[in-house]
C-alpha cells in the first residue's frame, strides 16, 4: 500500500516537473500571443497583466496598414521557394554522382562540398556583396537566392539516402533503356521522398527565418524579407511599442508553427538525422 | 572525361577572373568620372528623362509626403522629369547602400544623406553652387544652423532637406505639483527641479538618451567646447579640456543621486518616450522629430506633455541633425544631374519644405517657409517653441570620422552611465586610446 | 555522365562561397573603401587588429560566449535527456514543445526576450513575486553576456536534448540495468554509466556547438547591440560595423580571415574526432 503511495506521489511529480518544463518553453510564446492582442497601454501596465484585459487586432492592423506586408511577404515566399527549387535541381544530380558513381576528381568535388559547408556566410558577406555589385543584380533578388543555390547539407543528406538503395533496381531500370536523369526520377526520387522532404523542409525553415543575409545583402526596401520588416516595427512612429512588435513576431513564427505542426515528427527524425552526422 | 574536367576548370577560371577584372574596371571608372563633372557648367535638361531617387522616408506620414511630393514633381515639371524613389533604409544603411552602390556603378542620381562628408571627401557629390547661381536661388535664406552642414570645403554638396533640433519634454502636471511654473533652462535649474520633481511624484525625474551622442554634444557645445569631434576633423578636443569628463562626472553623479535614470541599451529613445506614457519618468531629453508622436501617444495615455529647449551649461542650448538631399555626381552625365537639380530645387522651394514640415514634424529651414506654417504655428505653441529652438541650434558637426567615432564615444558614455563599471575618468582615458585608432 | 550532374553544385560553390573567401582573404591586404581602388597595404589591417583593443575585447567575449554555451547546453541537455527517456506520450509531447524554439527565427525570439528581460519585464515582475530584486539582465555588463547566452541555450536546447537522446536510446538496455541491479543511484548511473557512454556523441556536441557558437552575430544585435559599453561586441558584429558602418572593409575582412582561421583549427579537430568515433564502432 504504502509502496504503491510512493510510486503515485513519484509519478506525479514527475508529471509536474515536466509540465513546468513545457511551460517554461511555451510560454514566451504565450507572452508573445497575448501581448500582440493587448492594448498599448496595457503593455506599459507594471506589473504585467497574464492575461489581457482588453483585446485588440490593432498590432495586426497597425503593422498590416503601415507596412507593405505583402511585399515583404511574398519577396520571402519567392526568395524561399526559388532556393527550394534550384536545389532539386542541384543537389538531387550532385548527391546522385556522388553516392553511384566513381570519377576522377571525385575526391576533389567532395572537398569542395565540404569546404562550403565549413565556411560561414557571416564572413563571406563582405566580398560576396561585391561580387553581385560587379554583376550588377544587386537591385535584384538573385542575391538573397543563388549563394543557397546548391547545399551541402543536402547532397550529405540524399547521397547517404541513394547509396542505400538497392543496385539492383538501377540495374533493372538501365536494362529497360532509361537514362541517367530518367533514373533519377523515377528510381531515386520515388525511394528517398522523405529525405527530398527534409531538404526541402530544412530549407524552407532557414530561408523563411532568414536575418543576417538579407540584412547584408539588400539595399533596397522592396527586396526585403518580412523578418526585416519585423525589425523595422520598432522604427515607427510610436516608439517602443509591444503590441506592434509582438505582432510581428507571431506573423513571422505563425507559418512555422503551422509546419511544425503537421511535419513534427518528420522535422524532428531529420534534425537528429543531422546532428548525428 | 578529362575533357570535360578541363572545359568545367576553364570555365571556373573565367568565372574567376571575369569577376576579379569587372570591379578593378568599375572602381576606376568610378572615380574618374565623379571628378570630370565637376568642372562641368549648367546645362538644362534637353529631353525627357527618368532619374532616382533614394530616401529614408519609410513609413507613416513621411512616407505619404515622399510618395506625393515625386508625384507632384512628376506632374509639373516642365522638362519632362520622371523621378523614381526607393525607400533604402534609415541614414546609415543608406550611406553604406550608396557607397558601394557607387563603386558598382548602380548608383541614384540623387539621395538623402544623414552625413554627406565621408562621400563628399571622396568627391562623388555634385557641387551644386553653379547650378544655384544661375538660377538665383538665394541660399542665405536658409537658416543659420544649417549653413555649415550644406558645404564641404566651399562646395554646396547638400541641402538640408529635413531638420530636427534637441527638445526637452516634460510632465507639466508633475512639474507643478513640486511648484515649478517654468521649464527648467539650465543645468543647475534641471538638477534642482528635476531632483524636486522626482521626490514629490515618486518618479524618475530625468533621462538622457545616448542615440548617436546628439544630446551629449548639445551640452559639451553648451559649455563652449567644440563637441565630440574638432572642427578640423582631425580629433577630439573634448578629451583633453576636462568638458567630456565634467559632463560624465555630472551625469553619473545625477544617477547616482537616484533621480535621472540611466536611457536603455537599445531602442533608447522609444523606451523612453515609454517611460514617459507610463508616468514612470518626469522629463527626457529628445528630437523635436519625436514630437508629434510623443505629444499624440501622450494625449492618448493621459500625459500632460509640455515642451522647452534643451537646458544647457550657460543657458539655454540645442544642437540639431537631419538629412540633407545631394546629388551624386559619380557616374552620372550632365543631363542626369541637370535634371537631378531640378528635382532638388522643387523639394527645397519654401512650399515644399512647409508642406513637408507640416507633415512629418521637421522642422521648417527658412524663413519663409516658416511663415507658411503661421496657421499651425499660432494653433499650436509647442511647434513655435520647437521652431524657436531650432532657430538657436547649429547643427552636427559632420566629419569622415563621425560614425566610428561616436560609436566609441556611445560605448564610454555607456560604461559610465548605464553599466557603471568605469569612472568618467576612466572612459576619457578609453576614448584616448580609441582615438588613435579612428584619426588617423 | 557524373560530371554534368556534380558540375552545377561544384560550380555554385566555386562561385558564391569560396571564391568570395577567397577573394576576402585577399582584400584583407588591402585598404578599401568602395570609394578608392583597392590599396595594398601588407599586414597593415592585422596591425590594426592586434592593436585595437575592441578586437581583443570582440574575441574574448566570443570566447567566453562560446564556453557557457557548450557547457549549459551540454549539461541541461543531458540533464533532459535522461529525464525524457522513457518512452511515454507526456515524453514525447514535451521533447517537441522544446524542440519548438529550435526552429523559430532568432530575430523574433530575441524580440521576444528583449521585452522579458526588460527591466520591467516579466522576468523581473516574476523575481518581484518571490521578493528578489530585479536583475538589469541586459543593461549591466555583468549580466548581459550571460543573458544573450540564456536566450540561445533556451533556443537550443531542445534540438541538443533531441540528439542525446537518440544517442541515449542506442545504449543497450542491458549495460543500465545491470548498473541498476548493482544498486547505483540515478546521480552516480548519470556519472558513471551515462555521461561515459554518450561521450562521443557529446564530445561531438561540443565542436559543433563551438563552432556554431563562433557566428553569433543575430542574438546580440537584436538584443544588445553589442553593448552596454560593448560588453557584448563578439566578432561577426565587429566584421559588420566595420565593413557595413565604418566603410573599413580592409579591416573587417582581416578580421573575417582570422576567425576563418580559427574556424580551420576547428573543423581539423572536428575531424580527427570524427575519424576516432568510426574507429571506435
Amino acid at each position: 500500500m504504502k509502496n504503491k503511495h510512493k510510486k503515485i506521489a513519484k509519478k506525479t511529480i514527475s508529471v509536474a516537473v515536466k509540465l513546468l518544463i513545457a511551460l517554461f518553453f511555451l510560454f514566451p510564446f504565450y507572452w508573445m500571443l497575448i501581448t500582440s492582442v493587448k492594448p498599448y497601454l496595457e503593455t506599459l501596465q507594471w506589473p504585467p497583466t497574464l492575461w489581457p484585459e482588453q483585446f485588440t487586432w490593432s498590432g495586426y492592423e497597425e503593422v498590416i496598414s503601415s507596412m507593405d506586408i505583402g511585399r515583404y511577404l511574398s519577396n520571402t515566399i519567392i526568395v524561399t521557394f526559388t532556393i527550394i527549387g534550384m536545389q532539386f535541381f542541384i543537389n538531387v544530380p550532385a548527391a546522385y554522382a556522388f553516392a553511384r558513381f566513381e570519377f576522377k576528381g571525385k575526391a576533389a568535388a567532395w572537398g569542395v562540398v565540404m569546404a562550403s559547408f565549413m565556411i560561414p556566410g557571416q564572413i563571406t558577406f563582405i566580398t560576396t556583396y561585391f561580387m553581385f555589385a560587379d554583376m550588377g543584380i544587386l537591385n535584384t533578388l538573385w542575391p538573397q537566392i543563388l549563394p543557397f543555390g546548391a547545399n551541402a547539407f543536402a547532397i550529405f543528406l540524399l547521397r547517404q539516402n541513394f547509396k542505400q538503395i538497392p543496385t539492383e533496381l538501377l540495374e533493372a531500370a538501365r536494362l529497360d533503356g532509361a537514362g541517367e536523369w530518367k533514373i533519377i526520377m523515377k528510381v531515386m526520387i520515388p525511394m528517398s521522398m522523405s529525405s527530398l522532404i527534409a531538404a526541402a523542409l530544412f530549407s524552407f525553415i532557414g530561408h523563411w527565418n532568414a536575418y543576417f543575409w538579407p540584412l547584408v545583402m539588400t539595399q533596397d526596401d522592396k527586396l526585403r524579407p518580412i523578418t526585416i520588416m519585423v525589425e523595422r516595427i520598432k522604427d515607427l512612429e510610436q516608439g517602443m511599442n509591444y503590441t506592434n512588435i509582438m505582432a510581428g513576431t507571431t506573423i513571422i513564427t505563425l507559418p512555422i508553427l503551422i509546419l511544425f505542426l503537421f511535419f513534427s515528427k518528420r522535422i524532428i527524425q531529420a534534425m537528429a538525422y543531422r546532428g548525428m552526422k | 572525361m578529362k575533357k570535360i574536367l578541363a572545359v568545367f576548370m576553364t570555365l571556373c577560371l573565367l568565372m574567376l577572373s571575369a569577376c576579379g577584372g569587372n570591379k578593378d574596371g568599375n572602381s576606376n571608372n568610378g572615380t574618374q568620372q565623379g571628378s570630370n563633372n565637376e568642372d562641368g557648367h549648367p546645362e538644362y535638361v534637353t529631353e525627357p528623362i527618368s532619374i532616382e531617387f533614394w530616401h529614408t522616408f519609410g513609413s507613416g506620414q513621411a512616407a505619404a509626403y515622399m510618395e506625393d511630393a515625386v508625384k507632384r514633381f512628376n506632374e509639373t515639371n516642365e522638362y519632362g522629369i520622371t523621378v523614381v524613389s526607393n525607400y533604402i533604409g534609415g541614414y546609415v544603411t543608406l550611406r553604406s547602400s550608396l557607397t558601394t552602390a557607387i563603386g558598382s556603378k548602380t548608383n541614384p542620381q540623387v539621395a538623402i544623406l544623414g552625413l554627406s562628408d565621408i562621400l563628399a571627401s571622396h568627391g562623388v557629390l555634385c557641387d551644386m553652387s553653379s547650378y544655384a547661381e544661375r538660377d538665383g536661388i538665394d541660399l542665405d535664406a536658409f537658416i543659420d544652423g544649417v549653413q555649415t552642414s550644406m558645404y564641404y570645403e566651399d562646395a554646396l554638396t547638400a541641402m538640408p532637406f529635413v531638420r530636427s533640433c534637441t527638445l526637452f519634454y516634460y510632465n507639466i502636471d508633475m512639474w507643478n505639483a513640486a511648484g515649478f511654473t517654468e521649464p527648467p533652462k539650465t543645468i543647475e535649474e534641471l538638477e534642482q527641479q528635476a531632483a524636486a520633481v522626482a521626490a514629490k511624484n515618486g518618479c524618475a525625474g530625468f533621462c538622457m538618451p545616448i542615440d548617436v551622442s546628439f544630446y551629449q554634444e548639445a551640452l559639451l557645445n553648451s559649455m563652449g567646447a567644440e563637441g565630440i569631434i574638432d572642427e578640423d576633423h582631425k580629433g577630439a578636443s573634448c578629451l583633453e579640456d576636462g568638458t567630456l569628463e565634467t559632463l560624465l562626472t555630472d551625469w553619473k553623479s545625477w544617477i547616482d543621486e537616484g533621480w535621472c535614470v540611466a536611457p536603455a541599451l537599445t531602442d533608447t529613445i522609444n523606451m523612453v518616450q515609454q517611460q514617459l506614457f507610463a508616468k514612470e519618468l518626469a522629463s527626457c531629453v529628445a528630437s523635436s522629430g519625436s514630437m508629434g508622436a510623443i505629444l499624440t501617444y501622450a494625449e492618448q495615455a493621459g500625459v500632460n506633455i509640455g515642451v522647452a529647449p534643451m537646458p544647457g551649461y550657460e543657458g539655454a542650448y540645442g544642437v540639431g541633425s537631419g538629412g540633407d538631399v545631394s546629388i551624386i555626381s559619380a557616374n552620372n552625365n550632365e543631363q542626369q544631374m541637370a535634371a537631378s537639380w531640378e528635382f532638388v530645387k522643387f523639394l527645397m522651394t519654401d512650399e515644399e519644405i512647409a508642406l513637408r514640415s507640416e507633415m512629418t514634424g521637421y522642422l521648417p529651414v527658412t524663413s519663409a517657409s516658416a511663415a507658411l506654417m503661421e496657421d499651425l504655428f499660432s494653433t499650436n505653441e509647442n511647434y513655435q517653441i520647437a521652431y524657436d529652438a531650432r532657430l538657436d541650434s547649429v547643427d552636427l558637426r559632420g566629419s569622415t570620422y563621425r560614425s566610428e567615432w561616436q560609436t566609441h564615444v556611445s560605448a564610454a558614455v555607456s560604461y559610465v552611465v548605464q553599466d557603471k563599471s568605469m569612472t568618467p575618468k576612466e572612459a576619457v582615458e578609453y576614448l584616448k586610446e580609441m582615438s588613435g585608432t579612428v584619426f588617423y | 555522365m557524373p560530371y554534368a550532374m556534380v558540375t552545377p553544385a561544384v560550380l555554385f560553390f566555386i562561385v558564391f562561397t569560396i571564391y568570395p573567401m577567397l577573394d576576402m582573404i585577399v582584400l584583407s591586404f588591402h585598404e578599401y573603401n568602395v570609394l578608392t581602388d583597392r590599396k595594398y597595404v601588407g599586414l597593415k589591417n592585422y596591425e590594426y587588429l592586434i592593436k585595437n583593443i575592441d578586437f581583443g575585447l570582440a574575441l574574448k567575449n566570443t570566447f567566453v560566449y562560446t564556453v557557457c554555451l557548450v557547457f549549459f547546453l551540454i549539461f541541461f541537455s543531458l540533464v533532459f535527456a535522461v529525464c525524457l527517456e522513457k518512452e511515454s506520450k507526456i515524453n514525447a509531447i514535451v521533447q517537441r514543445i522544446m524542440f519548438f524554439p529550435h526552429i523559430c527565427s532568432m530575430l523574433a525570439i530575441s524580440l521576444v526576450f528583449q521585452w522579458l528581460m526588460d527591466e520591467n519585464g516579466l522576468f523581473n515582475a516574476v523575481l518581484n513575486v518571490f521578493k528578489l530584486p530585479g536583475l538589469r539582465w541586459l543593461e549591466s555588463s555583468t549580466t548581459a553576456l550571460i543573458s544573450v547566452v540564456i536566450v540561445a541555450v533556451w533556443k537550443g536546447i531542445g534540438y541538443h536534448t533531441l540528439i542525446l537522446l537518440s544517442a541515449l536510446k542506442s545504449i543497450p538496455r542491458e549495460i543500465i540495468e545491470a548498473s541498476e541491479i548493482d544498486g547505483a543511484g540515478p546521480i552516480r548511473k548519470f556519472f558513471k554509466i551515462i555521461v561515459p557512454m554518450l561521450s562521443p556523441q557529446i564530445f561531438l556536441l561540443l565542436i559543433t556547438i563551438t563552432i556554431s557558437s563562433f557566428k553569433v552575430f543575430d542574438s546580440v544585435r537584436i538584443l544588445t547591440a553589442g553593448g552596454p559599453g560593448k560588453s557584448t561586441m563578439v566578432v561577426v558584429y565587429y566584421i559588420y560595423l566595420y565593413a557595413q558602418q565604418y566603410l573599413k572593409y580592409g579591416i573587417a575582412a582581416a578580421a573575417g580571415t582570422i576567425l576563418i582561421l580559427i574556424l580551420i583549427v576547428m573543423t581539423i579537430i572536428y575531424f580527427k574526432v570524427v575519424e576516432k568515433k568510426v574507429h571506435y564502432e
